[in-house]
């Protein structure tokens, strides 16, 4: 059972109105991978990402994530959309990071990183509380336990971001340009953290415009356009020598800056 | 004309805190507190449902804000104590009628919780969609993100809105007295009938409201204050100068 990659992606097809975004995309990640996820804006990256824990429904093709579902049941080889609550239960083994942090504004860091282990998992607050405050800690925040999103900076916020997803002890962490909005100076301590993740087993699929992370920290490229992975390959072999045109032209596009 | 021109400060003075006045004062505030509460749970209620995705329930909302706030409160009011028994003879198991009190709050209540619904909406709008995905991120439901998350967000914006509603419901209250409903006015208003003292029991009155919409609004200032937790660290809102002053004036007789 666990042989099964923890997550698969079969020939997944999304449409907002007329344009199609995902156009029959396939992945697999297996347990304790990192996957970067590269391509031009647009190409549908983040698309893919909210799909996977059904912030987006689908139009065709399948996410199975720990042999299920996500957002959908089968009903005589057909999806049909699954109840709230069971789409709950498989999203709280799926952590995510947003782009712009969605932090709850009113709870603290700590209220944020216990909100949903106590409402969700049923933790006591005790247990809670020692669970995100060692968490915070990880993320060195350890001394900003009482403090509201806005008062911490936007890397602050992030690394509080992701301790909120990392209570909820994820199977899969999803990351949607998690350093995009952040200023320059305040990406690195984003991206140590989680480079610390990576190193630390967590299976992790990162849409970023980071490349030096993604040769870093990721086992595997996926590069998308126009809604189909273009290129997967290992990122020594994607960096020095990308095989398709796209690819080429993309990180072209990249090095002139 | 035995008393014209004459005020007389003594019938105010025996008057303000009798039993019959604070009488009034108790039903006054028991009708606003009880109506607002009802009104307020209907408001979140057809909030929530005029942002469904179900079309039914947005209808049911939209029908009910149309229906409720479309007529005057004073025939709402009338409507429920002498007309629902005529529309429909022995629907209650008391003799078929509310009493005068039961069917006054059940007026305030409903009116209100027309004007709420639309408060609620706007609230519930004020709040960043991707909160709601943070939330279901974290696998929480829709119920739960709507308790947890959405609504002490919403809160915020409402408050403002909601104090008004709650100031103008203590003076509203007044026309339940057309039922026969002894609050504030209908006691003052059947003793200035009886005495012709028409300035003096307007003015007992008129003291009361403005001593009870001054404390709705120091409460409003403090609500506002707490709920804003996180948003303005500096607090420059009234209820922060409010409750700033409040703590100072605390340290200064404190010491």
């Amino acid at each position: 059972m666990s042989e099964r990659p923890l997550l698969e992606i079969v020939d997944v097809h999304k449409r907002f109105g007329a344009v199609e975004v995902l156009n029959g995309i396939s992945l697999t990640v297996e347990r304790g991978e990192v996957v970067a996820v590269l391509g031009p804006s647009g190409s549908g990256k983040s698309t893919l990402l909210r799909c996977i824990n059904h912030l987006e429904t689908i139009d065709g093709g399948r996410i199975v994530f720990d042999g299920r579902l996500v957002g959908y049941r089968e009903v005589d080889g057909r999806l049909r959309p699954e109840s709230d609550r069971r789409t709950a239960r498989v999203r709280r083994e799926i952590g995510m990071v947003f782009q712009r942090f969605n932090l709850f504004p009113h709870l603290t860091a700590l209220g944020n990183v216990t909100e949903a282990p106590v409402h969700v998992l049923g933790l006591s607050r005790a247990e809670a509380r020692e669970r995100g405050s060692g968490l915070l800690a990880r993320v060195g925040l350890g001394e900003r336990l009482d403090a509201y999103p806005s008062e911490l900076s936007g890397g602050q916020q992030q690394r509080v971001a992701i301790a909120r997803a990392l209570a909820m002890q994820p199977k899969l962490m999803l990351f949607d340009e998690a350093t995009s909005a952040l200023d320059p100076e305040l990406v690195g301590e984003v991206l140590a953290v989680m480079r610390d993740l990576a190193a630390d087993g967590m299976t992790m699929l990162v849409v970023t415009h980071e490349l030096e992370f993604a040769r870093d920290a990721a086992r595997r490229i996926a590069f998308i356009d126009d809604g189909v992975i273009v290129e997967e390959a290992p990122p020594a072999e994607f960096f020095s020598a990308p095989r398709t045109e796209r690819a080429r032209a993309f990180l072209g596009r990249l090095h002139q800056r | 004309m035995l008393l014209a021109g004459a005020l007389d400060w003594g019938v105010i003075g025996d008057n303000l805190f009798s039993d019959l006045v604070l009488g009034g004062v108790r039903l006054t505030l028991a009708l606003t507190v009880l109506s607002m509460t009802i009104g307020g749970a209907l408001g979140t209620v057809f909030g929530i449902m005029r942002g469904s995705r179900i079309a039914a329930l947005r209808a049911a909302s939209v029908g009910y804000i149309w229906l409720f706030r479309g007529t005057p409160l004073l025939v709402q009011i009338v409507f429920w104590f002498f007309a629902l028994p005529q529309l429909w003879p022995g629907w209650a198991p008391w003799n078929g009628q509310l009493s005068p009190f039961q069917a006054g709050l059940v007026a305030l209540s409903v009116n209100e919780g027309a004007y709420m619904t639309e408060i609620m909406r706007a609230g519930l709008l004020s709040v960043d969609p991707g909160q709601v995905e943070a939330a279901k991120s974290l696998g929480m439901t829709g119920p739960l993100t709507m308790r947890r998350i959405v609504l002490p967000q919403a809160m915020r914006v409402v408050i403002p809105p909601i104090g008004n509603e709650f100031i103008a419901m203590l003076k509203n209250s007044s026309l339940v007295s057309v039922i026969s409903v002894s609050e504030l006015f209908l006691v003052a208003k059947l003793q200035y009938s009886s005495t012709l003292r028409y300035l003096e029991w307007l003015l007992i009155v008129s003291i009361w409201y403005l001593a009870l919409t001054t404390v709705a609004s120091l409460a409003q200032a403090w609500l506002e204050q707490r709920f804003s937790r996180g948003r303005r660290p500096q607090g420059r809102s009234l209820g922060a100068r409010v409750t700033g002053a409040l703590e100072r004036l605390g340290r200064d007789t404190g010491r």
